[in-house]
């Protein structure tokens, strides 16, 4: 089932200037897509008009067969969640408790029913020990596992990450990518859509899109964008290190054959 | 000019029960002229020691010693002249972008050069050029720094402390959310500055940035200095105590020489010095 | 901020701290009316302030709050009763109930004026104690529980008095993060030059400016990305929502509502129908020796 079907979305945030250009894709269930593209190729806004922040959109949007209209917004709305860059400005509770509550609170669960949901989603995201902490008191990868836990409560279909390491430090960030894994491998049906700038994190997904002045210019699983070594430079993405390797070793005469794709196939290939 | 830390302390909250003691018993030399790049994990003790390069904190005990200014912990031995500190020692902070505030791009920018005694017209002067070396063009002199890109406000940021010509440059993660591209332009603008004859120093927990750029690495733990050693001599050693990951190139190589390829892991800069070193090491047909 | 100690929220296992806050609430004010009543003689007024005192000396240490704190929160008033005293001295009663103090410089000086004085500064201080013992038992967020509930009646003529109740939360939530910007970009600004502590009164304006609009900015910037994300997450001020932290009220706080309740009454009661305990109960003439 395809969970998001966008077809020739086009938007505007003043009518003139346009952020998003015909873009056509779409996610399957279970699968992990990175969409990658510089700061200002429109991933946030694309994030956004997915969220349903950006009405007013042209083309077509569908999340879960459904179209997203304004009437749709709010029961579409909870059967995905989103976790956004700024790891405070998403903290609306005064402890991690609250916070996680505070989703619970707006679906109108039941209240004697929220403290055992609370608990198993803290300790989902290893932040049971933290319970009753302030924000103040976290790191910024704490606190995004706790928009984490407080969306995984609601139980959704489709997560979108808007960003959701780029203020982490290398710590946060891997905590992060490695929860996401986990939660995955737990739940194969769970979509998640990674919004990044990230080349490294984009190689692990299953599906990489690219973004270019608000344009889709290239699609395909990891090995297939990544080989396009000049385009990514050009618009000022780069490679991930392990494609940067094997051009630079294809540039010194060494052929690296296909079925390498990855680091340790890699050594292997050369230490034969 | 000299930089030194002598048994220098520092303790937040001093006798409350927040008490947290920073830095421990740091002695310390940076080299003038050099990039240095201060690593350690969040928490180690960065911030609070580049706060004792420009007087934004007093040692608790021991004294920092940058060029003339003494920056001691008994306040008889402060040297007083903090402003004229802070106009050699210049500091960009982690996301500097929240510091812009004037109604133009270039009064923001021109703002330090005026506190530092600068009339308006020089300090505009001195505004423009360090506008020119970040590389934002005269049409963005009169525009407001809050309708610029993020990382547009970013390089407004910078040239404001680049503006007021310091000697030492003091860098906190100048790339942390920016997208490759541009963090490789920062990195490079920073190159550019330190080859005029700048001290460069770039916290980070970048160990690409280190081994791309780096020529002294001060590794912090704890509050104390752990290591202080070439980048080289740094990745040669085992990184895990102190949260440090290693830079990919090294990786791959190390995993390589365990297999017993034999790479020479001295000059490995970037991935095209490693393809040449596995092909040297590779006899391949 | 921790010198900031009036007012704040101190932590301990008191049975006020475990008090519904509602209950609190309801207390003080009522306490608080108790402490207003006029009485009819400067003896039962002095009768009666014991029994306050004693009263709220007892709450006090309940609560556990440190001598300290107690002390710099009275501060403040010393001036102003100096500055009462002096006009009741000068501007004396012409029904004197009590005889003359002294004569300063052919000037007469009645007892009456200290007593004035006297009764103001018992009754501030006794609101002021009475007020520290609510913030210092009740958190912040419960005292907004207890306000929202208060105010859920006003729904029914319009006032939306859950989005009120939100905001306080959110604001209480973000006080120390807005404190952290703050740092942030002195820090920022001083490594620019700006001294925020000397300098005449230009560039002080000029370093206040640096200041504030970073933090406005900022600020703005978090309330939108707040929004947002609340958004996403299903928040609609109008709709129904349902609540995690659930107030209970427990006998302990029946109990001492009505005995709050009571005092007040008691107090009412002695005001009203002009008792003067001296005189009924002791025999006493009015005149002090």
């Amino acid at each position: 089932m395809k969970i998001i079907e966008v077809d020739k979305l086009s938007y505007s945030y003043d009518g003139k200037n346009p952020a998003l250009r015909d873009i056509s894709f779409s996610v399957e269930e279970g699968k992990y897509v990175a969409l990658i593209g510089h700061n200002g190729s429109g991933k946030s806004t694309l994030a956004k008009v997915l969220a349903g922040l950006n009405g007013g959109f042209f083309g077509s949007v569908k999340l879960f067969g459904q179209d997203l209209t304004n009437d749709s917004l709010f029961s579409l709305r909870s059967r995905m969640g989103l976790v956004f860059q700024n790891p405070d400005n998403q903290f609306v509770g005064a402890s991690v408790r609250d916070d996680i509550a505070f989703g619970l609170e707006n679906r109108q669960v039941p209240s004697q029913e929220m403290e055992g949901v609370i608990n198993q989603y803290a300790k989902e995201v290893g932040m049971e020990a933290f319970l009753d902490s302030a924000p103040e008191n976290l790191s910024g990868g704490q606190k995004q596992r706790v928009a984490i836990a407080g969306v995984l409560a609601m139980k959704p279909d489709l997560v979108i990450y808007d960003e959701a390491t780029s203020m982490l430090d290398p710590v946060g960030k891997k905590d992060i990518l490695d929860l996401t894994f986990k939660l995955r491998q737990k739940n194969p049906k769970l979509t998640v859509l990674s919004i990044t700038h990230d080349v490294e994190e984009a190689s692990h997904a299953d599906e990489v899109l690219v973004l270019n002045e608000g344009r889709l210019t290239l699609q395909g699983t990891p090995k297939e964008v990544f080989s396009h070594e000049k385009e990514l430079n050009d618009i000022r993405l780069g490679c991930p290190f392990f494609v940067a390797l094997v051009n630079a070793l294809k540039r010194q005469g060494i052929a690296v054959p296909d079925w390498v794709s990855t680091e340790k196939e890699l050594e292997e290939f050369l230490c034969r | 000019m000299p930089i030194n830390f002598s048994n220098v302390f520092y303790v937040y909250n001093p006798k409350s029960p927040f008490q947290y003691e920073a830095l421990r018993n740091v002695n310390l030399t940076l080299d003038e002229g050099k990039f240095i790049a201060l690593v350690g994990r969040t928490g180690s003790g960065k911030s609070t020691l580049i706060s004792h390069l420009n007087a934004l904190l007093h040692p608790t005990s021991g004294e920092v010693v940058i060029d003339d200014f003494i920056n001691a912990a008994d306040k008889r031995k402060r040297s007083r002249d903090v402003r004229g500190l802070r106009k050699k020692v210049g500091l960009v902070f982690q996301f500097p972008e929240y510091q812009l505030f004037e109604e133009t791009v270039e009064k923001d920018v021109a703002f330090g050069p005026k506190n530092f005694g600068l009339g308006n017209q020089e300090a505009l002067k001195q505004a423009h050029e360090a506008l020119q070396v970040v590389g934002l063009d005269p049409t963005f002199y009169e525009r407001s720094p809050f309708e610029l890109s993020g990382g547009e406000k970013r390089k407004v940021a910078i040239a404001g402390i680049l503006a007021i010509r310091p000697t030492v440059l003091i860098v906190d993660e100048p790339t942390a959310g920016l997208d490759p591209r541009a963090a490789e332009e920062t990195m490079a603008l920073f190159q550019k500055i330190h080859s005029e004859g700048t001290t460069i120093i770039l916290v980070t927990h970048d160990m690409n940035l280190v081994l791309h750029y780096a020529e002294d690495v001060v590794v912090m733990e704890n509050g104390e200095i752990a290591l202080h050693c070439t980048p080289g001599e740094l990745f040669g050693r085992d990184l895990s105590p102190y949260s440090l990951e290693v830079p990919d190139i090294y990786r791959f190589a190390r995993d390589l020489q365990r297999f017993g390829l034999k790479i020479d892991t001295s000059k490995l800069h970037g991935v095209e010095d490693l393809a040449l070193a596995i092909k040297e090491a590779y006899p391949h047909e | 901020m921790n010198s900031f100690a009036m007012g704040r929220y101190i932590p301990y296992h008191s049975f006020l701290h475990k008090m519904d806050p509602r209950a609190k609430i309801f207390c003080l004010i009522v306490l608080m009316v108790a402490v207003f009543m006029p009485f009819v003689s400067w003896q039962m007024v002095a009768v009666m302030a014991g029994v306050a005192f004693l009263l709220i000396s007892g709450l006090l240490l309940a609560s556990h709050m440190s001598i300290l704190q107690l002390l710099s929160s009275l501060k403040s008033l010393w001036l102003m009763i100096v500055f009462l005293l002096i006009i009741y001295i000068l501007t004396p009663r012409s029904n004197h109930s009590l005889p003359v103090a002294f004569v300063m410089w052919n000037y007469t000086v009645y007892w009456d004026s200290f007593a004035e004085a006297g009764r103001i500064l018992i009754r501030l201080m006794l609101m002021i104690e009475l007020s520290l013992i609510l913030t210092a038992t009740t958190k912040p967020l419960d005292l907004t529980f207890a306000l929202e509930w208060y105010l859920t009646p006003l729904k029914w003529i319009g006032f939306p008095s859950h989005v009120v109740a939100m905001t306080i939360t959110l604001a209480l939530r973000f006080i120390p993060t807005i404190l952290e910007d703050v740092n942030r970009i002195m820090k920022a600004q001083s490594s620019r030059g700006v001294d925020f502590e000397h300098g005449k009164l230009g560039a002080k304006f000029r370093a206040v400016i640096s200041l504030i609009v970073p933090l406005f900015v900022s600020s703005f910037i978090r309330s939108d990305e707040l929004a947002n994300a609340m958004e996403c997450r299903g928040y609609d001020p109008k709709a129904k929502r349902t609540r995690y932290r659930q107030l209970h009220f427990s006998w302990l706080d029946l109990l001492w509502t009505l005995l709050a309740s009571g005092i007040a009454v008691l107090f009412i009661y002695v005001s009203v129908v002009h008792f003067d305990g001296f005189v009924s109960w002791f025999h006493l003439e009015t005149n002090l020796v």
